[in-house]
């Protein structure tokens, strides 16, 4: 079976066209053709030191790699019945998940995984999702480095006890209000 | 990119588009573009009054970038150095500088893991003299983003959601109008991997419901104004 993807919505096409038409000027190049998308998931901070962290992974769009002037570029849309555009992107982004997508296929056997991308927040870096019966893979999309399930999470928990502010945080020299601090 | 695409992701479709249409003004072009990942959003926009409401080109605080926050919760210190280097006045040149202001006993710049911290941004702002009154709660409308953009003076702003409960700040540096409707475009010291700190232009109503996607809020503005 190998690697599947799940339907995307039905205007998705439609809703990158109208993205490319209205804000294409760094897109201009990005007329020709798109792939099918791979949905986006993202799982919240809290979620992470469930027992399944997984499970509570949120679906919110879908990317779409259109070809452009450079190879290719990514459009995000909405998961909605009538999708709105996300973000656009062009760069070294697209290469890299058109290059872990093809570590992917080459690493895939006979069993069916599906496809997707999953972030944990906005400072985290996207991974590849294959999800499958016997076990989830993820492939970096930075570095093309496969994790089985427990690594990922063990290294996200890492990372977001590392941006939790410490009970032992010094006293800022130029005030400090609590409930309204930022990262 | 057809060759050597994985065969997962189909043949290419056509994407339906509209004949090509023209923008009033200079289109954003150049290399600011080349790497810019731009957010987007075909919401439902966010109409300006009638007196600011004629389409204009891009238009930009000059000298303005925010560059990758070091750590992950110095947001705060990557905007204020941002800040610093437009308006001048201070001579730190690097986020663990600003840091070791706010927080004198520890060690940044020697080891940036160990001053990890949250800050309000205000704080940071009325210290180096460059917080433009008190910060609102809230957001606050595309009149007065134009007026202060008009003043090459960044608007921050202050956005969190339920999957990013800890908030974020990021600054406004542009505005567009098309077809009545308002765009901004923001520096955002997290937009890291490579990529230009640059989002947009995007709809305004978009960073007022959905800039990271998902619901978000955009719970406080903070204006700015070169140190005295």
């Amino acid at each position: 079976m190998g690697l599947t993807l799940a339907q995307p919505p039905e205007g998705g096409l439609s809703a990158v066209g109208r993205a490319l038409d209205h804000l294409g000027a760094p897109f201009e190049n990005a007329t020709g053709e798109a792939l099918r998308p791979i949905p986006l998931y993202r799982i919240g901070e809290t979620a992470l030191n469930a027992a399944n962290p997984l499970k509570a992974a949120l679906r919110f769009g879908w990317r779409y790699i259109v070809r452009d002037s450079e190879g290719a570029a990514t459009v995000d849309i909405t998961d909605e019945e009538r999708p709105q555009l996300l973000r656009m992107s062009r760069g070294d982004k697209p290469k890299r998940l058109l290059s872990a997508a093809a570590r992917a296929e080459a690493a895939s056997g006979a069993e069916e995984q599906e496809v997707r991308i999953l972030a944990f927040d906005q400072l985290s870096e996207e991974i590849l999702w294959l999800t499958a019966p016997k076990g989830d893979r993820f492939i970096s999309l930075a570095g093309g480095r496969s994790l089985g399930t427990p690594a990922l999470l063990r290294r996200e928990r890492a990372r977001v006890r590392g941006r939790a502010p410490s009970d032992a945080a010094p006293m800022p020299a130029f005030g400090f209000e609590p409930d309204t601090s930022v990262s | 990119m057809a060759r050597g695409t994985p065969a997962f992701l189909g043949k290419p479709v056509s994407v339906p588009r509209a004949p090509p249409r023209r923008l009033p003004g200079a289109k954003p072009t150049g290399a600011e573009w080349k790497r810019a990942e731009v957010l987007a959003g075909r919401t439902a926009g966010t109409a300006i009054g009638d007196a600011a409401a004629a389409d204009t080109p891009l238009r930009v605080v000059v000298g303005f970038s925010v560059e990758d926050q070091i750590e992950s919760n110095w947001c705060w210190a990557a905007l204020t150095l941002a800040l610093i280097k437009k308006y001048g006045g201070h001579q730190m040149r690097r986020q663990c500088e600003i840091v070791k202001e706010a927080f004198p006993h520890l060690s940044p710049c020697a080891d940036s893991s160990s001053a990890n911290h949250m800050l309000e941004l205000s704080g940071s702002l009325k210290y180096f003299g460059m917080r433009n009154g008190e910060s609102v709660a809230g957001q606050v409308g595309p009149e007065r983003i134009v007026e202060q953009i008009k003043a090459q003076q960044p608007v921050c702003v202050r956005v969190r959601s339920d999957l990013r409960p800890a908030g974020h700040v990021i600054a406004i540096s542009g505005y567009q109008i098309i077809d009545g409707e308002m765009y901004v475009q923001v520096e955002d010291p997290a937009e890291n991997g490579g990529a230009s700190n640059t989002r947009g232009p995007f709809p305004f109503a978009t960073l007022q419901t959905r800039y990271f996607g998902e619901a978000t809020e955009w719970n406080r503005t903070y204006f700015t104004k070169p140190p005295a």
